[in-house]
Parts: C-alpha cells; structure tokens; sequence
C-alpha cells in the first residue's frame, strides 16, 4: 500500500483501473466525469496505454466493444445521457460476452436534465437499458476510497463472468475530494484469453457474434445466460448493515445518499430510536438477502434515493409484503437532507406514515 | 499575515484548493478592510464553487462575484460582467478564484488587462497530496504551464497540503517544505501556508508551523452528510 | 498422372457455399478479400469486422478471426481492436446503409484520426438484407421499397459521395472507387484492395475501396442487366479511379 492521495472520485477511477492493469480508456466528453478522460490522457500514455477521445459515446462504447473481443482490460465512463447512447453497445457486448467497465457518474434527468448529482439511472443500469435479455454487474461506491476498490473489483468479476461491470456513481462522488490508499492486488486477469479475436494462429478461428439467427440457438444462449446471471446473483450480492442488532426502523440507500443516511443513523441512535442502515453495494445483483437479515428485528423500512423511487422497488421485491417499505427521495440536483429524512423516520416510528415525498416541493409551484 | 497587493488571484491545478484558500483569504482581508470582493471565475468545474456558498459570504461582509442564475447552474465557461469593473476598481480589494489547470486559468488572461501588472498578485496553490504534484519538479512544470495560459508570471505560491481528515501536523509541514523546494525551482516564495483551524490549538503543530505565515481554514464547501471527515472538491 | 490444380478456393476461405442471391457480387468481394489475403500470407494476423447487412454472416466463409459489430459502427469496433493490437490487420466490410447513412460518424471519424484499418465499402444503391429500402446512395429516380415514385431529391436528397467525401481528410492514405461489373474492372478492383491493404500494413494510414456492387433482386434485374445498370447508371454517378494514393504504395 502506497502513501494515501487526495484525489476526486473521478480521479480515483481512473487511477484504481490503471492499477487493475487497464490500458485503454474510450470516451466522449461529458459533465460531471469530465475529470477520468482527463486523467487517463495524461497517465495513460505514461504506462504505454491508449487513451482515445471517440466521437461520440456510440463510437467509444464500440472501441470498447473491440479491445475487449481483442482481450484487453478496457474501460469508458460517462454521464446519463451517454449512457443511454452507449445502452445500444452494452447490449452487444453481453450478448457477445465480452468484459468491460463502464462507468456512469450520474446526473439528473431525463433529457439534458441537469449536471448535479442524482440516483435516477437506477433502472436504466439494473433493469437494462439496451434491448434484449441481459444484466450488466452494477456496483454503488459509498466513498472514494470504495470507488477505487470497486473500480478494481469491477475488472476482476468482468472478467471472471465475461461481462459488463457498471459503476454507478453521481456527481458528488465523483467530484468530492477524499484520502485514498490505492491496494497491491495480484492481477487475476487471465492472459491471454483464448476466445480473443488476436489473429488465428495456431488455432481454429475466433468469432465474436451476439447474432444467433436460429431461434433455437438464440433461446438457448439467452438461457445461457441467464444460468451464468444466476451465478453471479449467488456469489456477488454485496451490502453493508448498519445495525447494532436491535434496529426496527431502516434505511436504505446506497452511494451518496447512504453517506447522509449513516449521519442520519447516528444522529438518531444518540436520540436512543432504534434505527439501522442497509446499503447495497451491488445494485445488480440486489443483494435481496440482506432484507431476510433485518426482517428479524425491523418492522419498517424506508428507501431514500436521489430519484422519484427506483431502488425501492427492488426493496419492495426483497422484503415481499413482510414489512411496509416507506419512500423519500430528491430529484434534479437537490440532495435529501438530514432534516426530512429524520422527520419522516420520527412520523414511521410514531406508527404514522411519512410525508409523501415530492408535495411540499411541487406545491411550492411554478412549473 | 501575507496580504498582497490590491488584486489577489489564486491559481493551481484542479482540486489544489482554490476556492476554499481564495474564500479564507478574502474573509481574512474583509478584516481590516471595508471593500472586499470575492470574483468566481471557475469556469472548468460545475461543482464547489464559491458561488455555492455566496448566502454565507454575504454575510460576512463581503462582495461575491458570479455568473446569474440559470448560467450559475451550469457547465457554461461564463465570465461575470461585473469582473472587469471590480478588478479596474481602486476601491476594491479583489479575489479571483480562478478555475483550476491552465484550462480555467485561462479566464483570468481575459482579465489581466484591467489593472497594472504591479497591482495583481497570481498566486499558485498547491497540495503535494494530490496527483502530478507530490515532487518539486511535478509542481514547478505545472506552474509554468499554468503562467502560460494566463500570460502572467506567478509572484507566489500557497502551500495547502492535506489530506482531508487525516491531515496532521507533520503533514502540513512537509507540504511546505516540498512547496518551498519548488519554489526555488522556480524563483518564487511560499506566501503563506495553509491549515485547518482545528490544528491551530495542537501543540505539535505550533512547534513544526513556528516561522511560517499561517491562513487558518474554515470550510465552506461542506458535504451534504455534514460531517467534516473528507472534504467536497474545492478544497 | 499429375494434375496441377489451377484454379482453387483462396487458402483462407472455406468450403462453406455462400448464401447470396444468384448475381450478387458479395461472393466477388469475398473472393478478392480472400485472395489478397492468401497473397499477404496474413491469414493468421487478420481480423474482419463483420457488417449489419447481407455479409453478416460473412465469418462464415473464412478461416480468421472475426468479430461482428453493430450496424454502423464497425470502424469503431476496428479501431479498438487495432489500438490494442497495433501488428495485426483488421478490416471492415460494409455495405452503404451501414457505413454511409447509420454509420456516416464513425467511418469519417475513423479516416480523420488515420487508423490504420481497411474499410471496404459494398455501395450497391440499396438496402439490401432488409429488402430493397432506399439506400444514402440510392440513384435519383431509382425505384426502392421507400421511395416507389423514384428517389426524389427534392424529398429524399441526393445520393452520396463517400470515396470523394473521405479524400478530403488527411488521415485518409488510399481512397479509391472501383466496380466488379466486368472482368477487367474485377482486376482493377483486386489491385485497389490489394494497395488499400498496404497502405495499412506500412503504417501510412486509413484506406478504404468503394466497390460499385449488384444487387439483381432487389434491383429486380437479371444477374447480367444488373451489371449492365452498374456501368450505365451507377458510374456516371460514382466515378471509378484512385482519389488518394500513396507514392509509397506501389
């Protein structure tokens, strides 16, 4: 382990996946990740990589799509908006099953939305985004120093389960500033990978396909690869509990969100309420077991997001009709502060159900 | 305690600490001085900028400089119009917090003709924790391109090593000591150095910081968990 | 008795029988790919792009490597596999909608940064695998699927120019437009392909081939009226020579 640096979220990222043995970063300029491309032109180059600005983000994600079919670590990051262009590659390369990282530091939308943080891609990157029956691994960071431990997970599981990793982060996270220590790790990347399109010597020749055209084929690599998510859901839920054993009240949230909801918990426990925090780390797969954990002792949960209420539908699915599972969320920018979370948990403790979220904001007008 | 001359820029590579540095100094001078503008000319990052915290600096007394809403909200490289006038103004005191890596100190070449060169100081922050800027040699070749792209010298620099919550005395220290070597690099003093003002009661840092001029940090770009470990980008 | 075999099936292609129409000139670039690159003995450090369009299926035929992309955007996947594999030649293969309607971007953006990849370029006027759409470089007042009045400029624009549009970029090294409509303009066709590979293999830059190409179904022509169509409609249009040529390249 090295001296710890002060480094953004952004720059973190790209320091963890050149640490991961990255050497090719695609991407297209996109507030707020403009920092990684940033830092990947100046240090890759200096560890004989390739950084290479693409014209758009439907031509980065298919470099991508070409130096991981050529067997490379290989990485792009952008926005929400660019990530919707890059949803049509992704979808290609999990048919195809190809590893990669893609990051999103997510802004607000939809449309052009705006540029401050915000958890509103939580569908698109858990439930799809591009067409077709796929999953992409979706990660969480609460930190930065989780960012670029995840960053360097993220290439080991795409290459352990040949398919994409996602890093959802937000705007905050990827700005803010905090001390990292980046980690020795082996690296596991298996080289050189043989299903590789590397020029056929020596062997029979290598296709990277995701067109099976005979519906019989098709159906069984679509279950495939559902075998191989199944797996993945088996051995790669990640969470956190925040709990001294006893909670009845939860959170839950993941990302920056989590962060202001810890402070939230720690401020209540002093107020002697029996509170308690689940953070998925994963978002895909949902970490649905940690719900069965809690269920023992909780009898309530409420989901705080920076969106109209995405995640919660995964909890609602986890904790299936045991418990009622309560919603706050901010969206477009703004941050759900301490003070509205701690009200609404005060009204579900008092056996009241919450403000809505959402009414006060939209009868203050205007729009 | 450094003041400079009348125009204060502060200059640096992203996330030095500009704007936390440039917000502390201008409250510093609102001391002793009626006239004192704070100018945000970050024209590179659309995070933790000093037009985020403008309520609080209002209060304080001071004059904060920054492009209207709805420009404020987004990632257009906007100059204020009322930047040209505060720098040219005999009046005022001015603080520029200028964008981070030559790119954003790019806006304050557009702004250098408004006052004599021996009213201005360009100073350039530095924080030897964070990358491209841990050794001499890093410092100084990021300072002349910095110069370059705001065709003026730096007359300079501030050393504002930490490492968010972990800072310790030894570290604010060694940060000058890295800073001051690249300031003979390049010809150039440390003005001042900076540290929280929660170390300014601890007795190991009174003995490594005696002989040097020290800015006190409070932050105003604070987290939205509201607890100081780590500080939001700015500082 | 011995029998000297003259005449074969390039080394690097198979025994697989193409599935294209009867007159359809796929089978002709196919063949021209395979022979150039028996000729480079590249076999074992090629690898092709395969296109959204009727050679989707074109890995089918060879014996390298081949990685399919999606449409448009296969001088993208190129360059990243050229970026990683900077010694190895790679080549795209596609047809008009592809590389000059969905994927205009990519291939100009290609050229412009000078990869040092192969694009060949099937412009036979029309979409082909989706059944006889107009194509970006469909000819005025020809009759498609979507413009059954005959292309009208006035509504649907005028056809375009890829060869002499991508010339205008430095990081374009060779730039021609040949056509297969005859024997001797097969030749001239081998001879094109055969120098856009150097071009990359020397290191000097892009270079692509537009092949004027048949399409008789969806023309509704027989094999040899369509050929007929490419000399007396199609180069009047598209003009057939060498646009960009490095001296380098013999």
């Amino acid at each position: 382990m090295g001296d710890p640096m002060l480094m953004k979220g952004n720059e973190a990222v790209g320091e963890a996946a050149i640490r991961a043995g990255c050497r090719y970063f695609f991407g297209y300029p996109i507030t707020p990740q403009n920092e990684i491309p940033e830092y990947m032109s100046r240090r890759l180059p200096a560890v004989g990589g390739v950084f290479l600005q693409a014209e758009s983000e439907l031509a980065a994600i298919n470099m991508v799509y070409g130096a991981a079919g050529a067997g490379a670590r290989v990485m792009t990051s952008s926005s929400g908006p660019g990530i919707s262009l890059k949803s049509e590659g992704i979808s290609y390369i999990a048919g195809a099953e190809l590893p990669c990282v893609i990051v999103n530091m997510v802004r607000a939308g939809p449309g052009l939305g705006g540029i401050q943080p915000a958890q509103s891609d939580y569908f698109q990157a858990t439930k799809g985004g591009g067409h077709g029956d796929y999953r992409v691994v979706v990660l969480g960071p609460g930190s930065v120093q989780e960012l670029a431990d995840l960053v360097m997970d993220a290439f080991d599981i795409a290459d352990r389960y040949r398919n994409p990793v996602m890093i959802m982060g937000d705007g905050i996270l990827g700005q803010m500033m905090e001390p990292v220590e980046f980690k020795e790790r082996p690296l596991s990347s298996p080289d050189p990978k043989p299903w590789a399109t590397t020029g056929a010597k020596g062997r029979k020749p290598n296709i990277i396909t995701s067109i099976h055209i005979d519906p019989e084929v098709l159906d069984r690599h679509n279950w495939h690869l559902q075998e191989k998510y199944r797996e993945i859901v088996e051995r790669e839920a990640r969470f956190e509990i925040v709990d001294a054993g006893d909670s009845e009240i939860f959170l839950v949230a993941y990302g920056t969100t989590a962060r202001i909801c810890r402070g939230v918990v720690e401020k209540l426990r002093e107020r002697g309420l029996k509170i308690g925090l689940v953070r998925p780390i994963t978002l895909w797969p949902f970490p649905a077991r940690a719900f069965d954990e809690v269920c023992r002792t909780g009898r309530a949960f409420l989901t705080v997001e920076m969106s109209t209420g995405q995640m919660v539908e995964d909890v609602r699915l986890a904790v299936a009709g045991r418990r009622p599972v309560y919603f706050y969320g901010r969206t477009g920018g703004a941050l759900p502060s301490p003070k509205a979370i701690m009200e609404r948990v005060l009204q579900i403790a008092d056996g009241r159900e919450p403000d809505p979220p959402g009414e006060s904001i939209r009868k203050q007008g205007g729009a | 305690m450094f003041a400079g001359r009348r125009v204060v820029a502060f200059v640096g590579p992203y996330g030095s600490g500009k704007t936390e540095v440039s917000i502390n100094f201008a409250v510093f001078l609102r001391r002793t001085r009626d006239n004192v503008a704070i100018v945000d000319l970050d024209v590179v990052t659309p995070y933790c900028r000093t037009r985020e915290a403008r309520a609080e600096l209002e209060a304080l007394g001071l004059r904060v400089v920054y492009p209207r809403e709805p420009i404020s909200y987004t990632d257009l490289p906007v100059i204020p119009a009322e930047a040209r006038g505060l720098v040219g103004n005999d009046s005022y005191n001015v603080v520029l917090d200028v964008g981070g890596d030559p790119a954003g100190a790019r806006a304050f070449g557009s702004l250098a003709d408004c006052a004599p060169a021996d009213s201005m100081d360009l100073l350039f922050v530095v924080n030897t924790r964070r990358p491209f800027t841990g050794h001499p040699d890093g410092i100084a070749s990021y300072l002349r391109a910095i110069e370059a792209a705001a065709g003026r010298k730096c007359t300079g620099l501030v050393s504002n090593t930490h490492l968010g919550s972990l800072t310790t005395a030894e570290e604010v220290r060694r940060g000058y000591e890295v800073a001051s070597q690249a300031g003979r690099k390049v010809g150039l003093p440390v003005v001042f150095t900076c540290a929280m003002e929660s170390l300014m009661d601890d007795d190991d840092f009174r003995e490594l910081a005696s002989g040097l001029d020290i800015l006190p940090l409070r932050l105003f770009m604070r987290p939205p968990w509201g607890e100081q470990a780590g500080a939001v980008g700015g500082v | 008795m011995i029998v000297e075999r003259i005449f074969g099936r390039p080394r690097c292609m198979n025994e697989m029988v193409m599935r294209y129409c009867p007159g359809c000139t796929h089978g002709i670039a196919h063949r021209l790919v395979g022979e150039i690159i028996d000729e480079l003995d590249i076999a074992e450090t090629t690898i092709g792009i395969a296109p959204v369009g009727c050679s989707v299926f074109m890995y089918d035929y060879f014996n390298i490597d081949f990685h399919q992309a999606a449409h448009g955007r296969a001088p993208a996947v190129a360059t990243g596999i050229k970026r990683v594999l900077p010694d190895r030649v790679v080549f795209t293969y596609q047809g008009d909608g592809d590389l000059a309607s969905i994927g205009t971007a990519e291939v100009v953006h290609a050229a412009m940064r000078g990869e040092k990849i192969t694009v060949i370029f099937i412009n036979n006027a029309v979409y082909g695998m989706t059944s006889g759409q107009m194509a970006p470089t469909t000819l005025i007042g020809q009759v498609t699927t979507t413009t059954p009045g005959g292309r009208d400029p006035q509504r649907a624009g005028y056809p375009i120019r890829m060869a002499e549009l991508l010339s205008t970029l430095d990081g374009a090294a060779y730039v021609a437009r040949v056509s297969m409509h005859n024997p001797a303009n097969v030749a001239k066709a081998r001879k094109a392909l055969l120098k856009a590979f150097k071009t990359q293999i020397q290191g000097i830059g892009f270079s692509i081939v537009e092949l004027l190409s048949s399409c008789p179904t969806n023309w509704g022509k027989s094999p040899a009226d369509a050929l007929r169509w490419i000399e007396e409609k199609m180069i009047p249009v598209f003009p057939l020579g060498e646009f960009k040529s490095p001296k380098e390249v013999e």
